[in-house]
């Protein structure tokens, strides 16, 4: 091979590649990936051996393992417990996204719907709203729409927050190139501000998502005869602590799940409607 | 009223002030210009002089504090119909693809036909884009960007092309290649210009005349003719009668502020 040191030396300036990928590149993911999972892994080990060590009563503290036995031993009694918490909390987060995407267009429609709205929304939200769980008994019973609602009701505030900073990023420039070409103020807000918005607004999605699986699980704190918070609930109240921690690791799976969905949306969003 | 003055702009005693009562400060007073059909003018000023206030003015996107303009023999009361604007930024949409965004201006007023895609098509082919018709704006560099802009203020046919700074933000060399692009395009369309910018060899070499913008608050304080014969080449900012006459306007400019200086 004829060797030409102009072309070598940008050969030698990158780092050797694997098809696309890069292996700095991929070895930095792995890194992301396992240290994380690492770290995660010693604590419990911590966990355990000083349960076990400890004699600390299965009641107090089970160790990991114990978590791990009622899931395996447990898999149709959690699962019916999963379900209803799993469907309350996807109607309301499919209930808050839009809801607060509305209030949001609401919010910015005008300068004066703006005054008048925003100060009210801000403090809104400085209502410690776990406070209100046991009113939306009253005002809608026992059942899953009391739960739901609750849920919407503490879950839709990052979405309206993010959809508003979203419709108002629009660049002024731009603004006046619609303008100049007549837009009207409705084919503003379709055709370039809530596409502008849509990566603002799933990333206030990330933070409704869990949001609306807190109100759930306070709501079947409250009233419920099915759901993971009732089992939590329960388990509690039996004495039965490995049972309400595994319903509890399932919760979190839950929520994880959810945000990853979200967060995978979100990065699509941006690579379609972000800047750059 | 008398009747509307023949020239494609017209502005009479134009001012602009910022602010209300007391703690007005005035921009823009007493400017008066003429941009005549089918001309190349070059708005030329330093930054923050209110050159782009008064281009914007023009485009009807910003009230006048004082005087009257005139576009295309109409008061200016609102968004001129039939001009083409292009700002420093390129403000394309980054979900559209160029073609989309050439597109645009037309898509708000009404339903986008076969033959417009046809004129877009053909204007992004005009500006060397015929491979990145379907290219979204990120996938261009800020060159590309800005010719599909340029596109996109075509597409409408405007009859006057209202261009505020648009190549400033770009990199010498890209800069150059835009200014011989545009001085190629002016040639096929001949569509009347006003033209900001701070760049005296940018203004020498694509306008018929230059207005100067100058003091405090600015009016026109000089008017130079650029006597170089069109079609024009980029080739003609290397010759020596472009460089002396980018002297002698820098020199007047020069003067004027000094002036300006002492006066004030």
């Amino acid at each position: 091979m004829p060797h030409d040191g102009a072309i070598a030396a940008p050969a030698l300036a990158t780092p050797p590649r694997l098809g696309s990928l890069n292996l700095a590149v991929v070895r930095e993911r792995l890194q992301v990936v396992a240290l994380p999972l690492a770290a995660a892994a010693c604590l419990l080990g911590l966990w355990q051996f000083a349960v076990t060590r400890l004699h600390v009563p299965a009641v107090i503290l089970p160790p990991p393992t114990a978590i791990l036995d009622q899931l395996v031993e447990h898999p149709r009694l959690l699962a019916r417990h999963l379900a209803p918490t799993a469907r309350e909390v996807l109607i309301a987060f499919a209930i808050s996204v839009p809801v607060g995407i509305v209030l949001a267009m609401l919010v910015t429609s005008s300068k004066l719907a703006s005054q008048a709205l925003y100060p009210n929304v801000i403090a809104f939200q400085i209502i410690p709203k776990i406070a209100l769980a046991p009113l939306f008994i009253i005002w809608l019973g026992i059942g899953a729409p009391s739960r739901v609602t609750y849920a919407v009701f503490i879950s839709f505030f990052p979405v309206l927050i993010a959809t508003a900073a979203g419709l108002r990023s629009v660049k002024p420039d731009v603004l006046k190139l619609c303008r100049s070409i007549h837009a009207s103020s409705w084919q503003v807000l379709w055709r370039v501000r809530m596409p502008t918005a849509i990566p603002f607004i799933f990333s206030g999605m990330k933070i409704t998502v869990t949001l609306s699986v807190i109100g759930i699980v306070v709501g079947e704190f409250i009233a419920a005869d099915a759901g993971l918070g009732y089992l939590i609930l329960f388990s509690s109240s039996h004495q039965q602590t490995d049972l309400g921690l595994a319903a509890i690791v399932l919760l979190c799976a839950l929520g994880l799940a959810l945000y990853g969905a979200v967060a995978l949306g979100e990065r699509v969003a941006r690579r379609v409607f972000g800047d750059d | 009223m008398s009747a509307p003055p023949p020239s494609a702009l017209h502005c009479a005693g134009v001012g602009k002030s910022f602010g209300a009562g007391r703690q007005a400060a005035p921009v823009l007073s007493g400017v008066d210009l003429d941009v005549a059909d089918g001309e190349f003018v070059a708005l030329l000023g330093p930054s923050g002089c209110g050159k782009s206030t008064l281009l914007m003015m023009a485009a009807g996107l910003e009230p006048v504090s004082a005087g009257a303009i005139h576009a295309l023999g109409a008061p200016v009361r609102a968004p001129v119909r039939d001009a083409g604007i292009l700002f420093q930024d390129p403000t394309l949409l980054p979900w559209r693809t160029a073609l989309d965004n050439v597109l645009f201006p037309l898509a708000v007023s009404r339903r986008v036909q076969d033959a417009d895609r046809e004129r877009a098509e053909a204007l992004l082919r005009l500006v060397g884009l015929s491979r990145f018709l379907h290219s979204k704006p990120r996938q261009l560099s800020g060159g590309m960007r800005q010719r599909v802009a340029l596109c996109r203020a075509l597409v409408g046919e405007p009859r006057i092309l209202l261009m505020d700074e648009p190549f400033s933000a770009l990199d010498a060399i890209t800069r150059d290649e835009m200014n011989e692009l545009l001085l190629d395009l002016w040639e096929r369309y001949k569509t009347t210009v006003l033209f900001v910018t701070h760049s005296i060899r940018e203004a020498a070499l694509l306008a018929d005349r230059i207005l100067v913008l100058g003091g405090r608050p600015a009016s026109i304080i000089d008017e130079i003719r650029v006597p170089f014969a069109r079609p024009r080449a980029f080739a003609l900012s290397e010759t020596p009668a472009f460089n002396a006459l980018c002297a002698q306007v820098h020199a007047q400019i020069r003067r004027a502020r000094r002036h300006d200086a002492i006066a004030s």
